[in-house]
């Protein structure tokens, strides 16, 4: 089997190049550009109107199950992908226990959901 | 080669994890978190299990890291506890050390010392096949425990908003 | 006299940048060296016997180096990340019965690409004085090394691949993975409330698409047996799998316009709401390389995906070389994801994250069932 970390290194050296060419597109403006600062240039932008409270806050916790149920079916499609490449090999039974499995995390999904419609919130 | 991969990574992977428990500002921590968790990828490569190295970053850099740093962005600074300075500190240190040593004793004086870089390896459809067929039943297992956690999970979330 | 004092400075920058240039230039041929062999084989003889540089040359477009660096690596991608820019603008313009960019250049504004480049060069790097530096300046840089990183595995010819990697399609979800890590960065180290929402509106957003791409990929990966995007291709010698599995082609590409956050998923840059999302506090080339190359980037790369795993990568009749039908095709793609734009309005949060999760995730699984059911019952390919 060829999935060697060879060609990982490949990949990273892909990504080092991007880095290496993409630093000098921020270090040319910083030789060549005017700096001219002023304090309304410096502060947040709110539309013209002069920027107050903090800015760190969050305001959308109710989608946070959503990002609980992605944790649950990241895991359950890295799975599926374990039993795609095996499929020949595993056959009928190997097929009757993963339809088990996707059967058995549809039960959280149909819970949520079903919770997300009654209340109108998420 | 391999060598000097394992020592950089091991490098990478330590400091950023020291460094996700002690940094100043949260959000500093939650990020080194994602960095050791690639280092550890890492390794997985190094060991040829690339599949595994992948699986590592899809879950946990790109689920479970994406949830840490959601989570701790929330937080307002004054909420955070830390260790006291002075004795308390310098105790934890001392076990750190303490167990770092004795692991890697426990380590060097057995037989996984050195990383044989040119076993044959298996191919990883076998992965697949053998978690279907022999080990079935911590596949369920496995069904069941992250089905129960966020049915869990929104559960609470419910009991907390009513 | 000031104007003066600013000439000579702008003068003394200019001399700076060539300098820089130089410099680099003189690291980038040092590099040639390293990688193309202690014997660096450019003789004069070259000059008076062609047939030696016509081998030097071939023998140039063999190695790893011409492969990341030029052809399909990052060259080929910035110039297809270019000129989609270009296309983009004159698709949106024709649909919308105007004429978009004109005047750069003598032919319909080509040249609008590297005008644009020019002049986000020379404008001010502004950087609040609130944000948290580090943060601020690493997120785009994160975005566009990361973006690259996953054009390493798609393949545009058997011949020419940078990395033949058996594990190609995870590396793709791998890298697909950080982008909400990133875009969160971006948004919390600019400490305000418009690129606040914006980052946390794409990173729901980025996060609920996530799961059924990967699903819809997994149709075409039944089919083929293998997770190398080589076998993929070569496996579509018959028949493509857009025709098998059209469910799966159709979910990959709605998914792939909301990983992309564009129209109708626009929401984490809704300009009339947030100002410009999560970008708001980004000026000059800052935001050029974010908003310009690394959405682009991402963009072929998608594209590039589509192409590879359901219309047949670079398979097509014989008189035409297969790069060009694989650029083709990917094109074609390319237009399709751009239209949109033009055409459908915003959806809201609530009913995207919804629609996620009841329709598509239930969409690809259904055809997912289907492929292996069919799989398993005889059918080869």
């Amino acid at each position: 089997m060829r999935g060697m970390a060879s060609d990982l290194l490949l990949i990273l050296l892909t990504a080092g190049f991007a880095f290496a060419a993409s630093v000098p597109f921020l270090i040319i403006p910083i030789l060549i550009a005017p700096k001219n600062p002023n304090k309304p240039k410096e502060t947040q932008y709110e539309c013209g109107q002069v920027p107050s409270g903090g800015g760190k806050f969050s305001l959308m916790m109710q989608y946070y199950a959503y990002l609980l149920m992605f944790v649950a079916f990241d895991v359950m499609s890295m799975f599926l992908f374990a039993w795609g490449i095996s499929l020949y090999t595993v056959g009928l039974s190997g097929f009757l226990a993963v339809i088990l499995f996707i059967g058995i995390l549809l039960i959280p999904l149909g819970f949520t959901l079903y919770h997300a419609a009654r209340r109108e919130l998420w | 080669m391999v060598d000097v991969a394992f020592a950089v990574l091991a490098v990478i992977t330590v400091i950023s994890a020291i460094l996700a428990l002690e940094a100043k500002e949260v959000v500093y921590g939650a990020i080194a978190l994602a960095l050791s968790f690639v280092g550890i990828a890492g390794f997985f490569a190094l060991l040829d299990a690339v599949f595994l190295a992948m699986f590592q970053l899809t879950v946990y850099v790109g689920a479970i890291a994406v949830l840490i740093l959601f989570t701790v962005m929330l937080v307002r600074r004054e909420q955070w506890l830390k260790a006291k300075e002075g004795v308390h500190r310098a105790a934890g240190v001392l076990v750190a050390i303490v167990v770092a040593l004795g692991l890697g004793y426990l380590v060097y004086a057995s037989t996984i010392a050195t990383v044989i870089p040119s076993v044959e390896q298996a191919p990883f459809t076998l992965i697949g096949a053998q978690i279907l067929t022999e080990y079935w039943l911590a596949f369920i297992t496995l069904a069941l425990v992250l089905a129960s956690a966020v049915i869990g999970a929104v559960v609470l979330a419910k009991l907390e908003r009513d | 006299m000031p104007i003066i004092r600013t000439l000579t400075s702008f003068l003394i920058r200019i001399v700076a940048l060539i300098i820089v240039i130089l410099v680099l230039g003189l690291i980038a041929i040092l590099a040639a060296y390293y990688f193309i062999g202690p014997s660096f084989p450019l003789t004069p003889s070259m000059l008076i016997n062609p047939q030696e540089a016509i081998a030097f040359t071939f023998a140039l477009m063999d190695t790893d180096f011409f492969r990341i660096v030029v052809f399909p690596g990052f060259t080929f991608v910035a110039l297809y990340a270019a000129i989609a820019g270009l296309w983009e603008r004159k698709l949106l313009a024709k649909i919308q019965l105007r004429v978009g960019p004109l005047y750069a250049g003598k032919f319909e504004g080509i040249l609008q690409p590297i005008a644009d480049v020019l002049k986000l060069l020379f404008k001010e790097l502004v950087i609040p004085r609130v944000v948290d530096r580090f943060f601020f300046i690493a997120a785009p840089l994160l975005t566009v090394t990361i973006a690259t990183a996953a054009i390493a595995v798609i393949p545009v010819t058997e011949r020419w691949v940078i990395a033949r990697s058996d594990v190609g399609v995870l590396v793709i979800f791998a890298v697909l993975g950080f982008f909400p890590i990133t875009a969160l960065m971006a948004a919390w180290s600019s400490n305000s409330r418009y690129p606040m929402l914006g980052g946390l509106r794409a990173l729901h957003q980025m996060v609920a698409y996530e799961i059924p791409l990967i699903l819809s990929v997994l149709a075409p990966v039944v089919f083929a047996g293998s997770l190398n995007l080589i076998d993929i291709v070569e496996k579509q010698s018959s028949i493509w799998f857009a025709l098998l599995a059209p469910i799966s082609a159709l979910t990959f590409y709605i998914c792939s316009l909301a990983e992309l956050e564009r129209i109708p998923f626009d929401l984490p840059e809704a300009e009339p709401e947030l100002v410009s999302g999560w970008l708001t506090e980004y000026g000059g080339m800052n935001f050029g390389l974010i908003l310009g190359i690394a959405v682009y980037i991402k963009l072929y790369v998608l594209s590039a995906l589509f192409t590879t795993l359901f219309l047949g990568g670079w398979l097509g009749p014989q008189p035409l070389p297969p790069e060009f039908w694989f650029i083709f095709k990917t094109f074609i793609v390319t237009t399709f994801l751009l239209i949109p734009r033009g055409v459908f309005p915003r959806l809201r949060i609530d009913l995207l994250l919804r629609q996620s999760w009841a329709v598509y995730f239930i969409l690809a699984l259904i055809n997912l069932v289907v492929a292996a059911a069919a799989v398993l019952g005889g059918f080869k390919l």
